[in-house]
């Protein structure tokens, strides 16, 4: 094997630059919530544009791994400890690496600085993100005939359990722990609420308020994931929606059994 | 929930999904069109349920229209797919019937627990297997679309 030309210096350089920018994009994405095919198909694809045809991927929610089994074999991955759901940062992304899989000639320093400035970026602030889940919550109440004192009582609700929610995953560092009391608060505000007379249909209060909490996304994320043939984290992503479910039972069961045992009627 | 119209209905869920749009952070110009798509498809669902009376059918259905109609809405804007589904998928997940399972088992009427909870099972099954037709179909129009171009 040869390896004294200066070709093979500048060809590692720039192999180890388009890995690195692929392995940036894809901890932006998995941070911000996307789904894992989408990552994988993005990345392989930009790897390969730029003449890298030979390449591994292994993403999962939690991991990411870019190496080649061809040539000086380098390997990189990065873990991802946390992650939040920011649609519009997933969309900015995807749009940036369709454009930079067309481009012939990537520059890397600018590519990156772009890619930091897409990551502080914050489309709506916490207060506005909770202000619109507690309407929307409260409007779904609307569906089973409640009265507008109800509508308000479920709109603060809900922006309690959010900031609730939001600061227990900030000091623990589990959404399981964070569902289970935000849903135990919402369930036994709402009996009280109908213990005091002004709630009359209380648990369509908490029918409402659980709905920030219910799923939905990782449901979704599961399946698009299993049916592209990515069984770990599809796998993975179906785990937690059935944690998340069982922690709002445990959370709403626990509050309705504990107001029994206080003397309180449902 | 019964002597509501259906209209009534698609407004009150498009406002929901709206609101969830901003919860999930989706950008402005894509919010409406998540808000119509989930009030569309909600309004759907209420709607079999009344002619057929069932429950879990009528899921799959409004689940697959939710796919379908955020896969035309991605292809003609050129976003992601995700945007335009996820604000009409979330209040569709089965939080009355989870609430419900809860409140049989606390207040000891198991009979009636095991019917809502086996019911909440089969509804977060027929939205995914209608996520999974949905998926599905999109990637044979996708190549049947690709080996047209060729």
């Amino acid at each position: 094997m040869k390896l004294n030309s200066n070709y093979n210096l500048e060809f590692r350089k720039r192999k180890e630059h388009i890995y690195r920018l692929a392995l940036f994009i894809g901890e932006l994405f998995l941070k911000n919530g996307a789904e894992t095919y989408l990552v994988e198909t993005l990345c392989r694809d930009l790897c390969k544009s730029k003449g890298f045809q030979y390449i591994s991927l292994f993403v999962t929610p939690t991991v990411i791994i870019i190496g080649d089994d061809r040539d000086d074999g380098i390997t990189f991955m990065k873990t991802i400890k946390d992650r939040t759901i920011n649609l519009h940062k997933c969309s900015l992304l995807n749009n940036l690496t369709l454009k930079l899989i067309t481009q012939e000639k990537i520059d890397i320093n600018k590519t990156i600085n772009l890619l930091k400035k897409i990551e502080k970026k914050e489309t709506y602030t916490f207060f506005t993100k909770s202000i619109a889940a507690g309407l929307g919550s409260a409007t779904f109440t609307f569906l089973f005939k409640t009265t507008y004192l109800e509508f308000l009582f479920t709109f603060i609700i809900v922006l309690i359990s959010l900031y609730i929610f939001k600061k227990i995953v900030e000091f623990s560092m589990t959404s399981m722990l964070g569902i289970i009391i935000s849903t135990f608060f919402i369930g036994i505000s709402a009996q009280f609420l109908n213990f005091l007379r002004l709630a009359p249909n209380s648990n369509f209060i908490i029918v409402g308020g659980i709905i920030p909490f219910l799923p939905g996304i990782a449901i979704t994320k599961s399946v698009s994931d299993l049916v592209s043939g990515d069984l770990l984290s599809g796998n993975a992503r179906a785990t937690e929606a059935f944690l998340t479910a069982l922690s709002i039972g445990i959370g709403i069961g626990g509050a309705m059994k504990i107001w029994i045992k206080l003397g309180g009627y449902l | 929930m019964e002597n509501i119209t259906i209209f009534q209905h698609f407004v009150i869920l498009g406002i929901t999904s709206l609101c969830f749009g901003i919860f999930l952070s989706i950008p402005k110009i894509d919010l409406i069109i998540g808000g119509i798509i989930g009030g569309f498809s909600w309004a759907l669902y209420i709607f079999l349920m009344r002619i057929s009376g069932e429950v879990i059918l009528p899921y799959f259905i409004s689940t697959l229209s939710i796919g379908i109609l955020g896969n035309i809405s991605s292809k003609t804007t050129k976003r992601p797919t995700f945007l335009y589904m996820l604000p009409g998928i979330i209040p569709l997940v089965p939080g009355y019937s989870l609430y419900y399972t809860m409140f049989y088992i606390v207040t000891e009427n198991y009979p009636l627990a095991l019917h809502k909870g086996i019911e909440t099972l089969f509804i977060a099954f027929s939205i995914s297997s209608g996520l999974i037709v949905s998926e599905s179909l999109k990637k044979i129009v996708n190549n049947i679309l690709k080996n047209l171009k060729k």
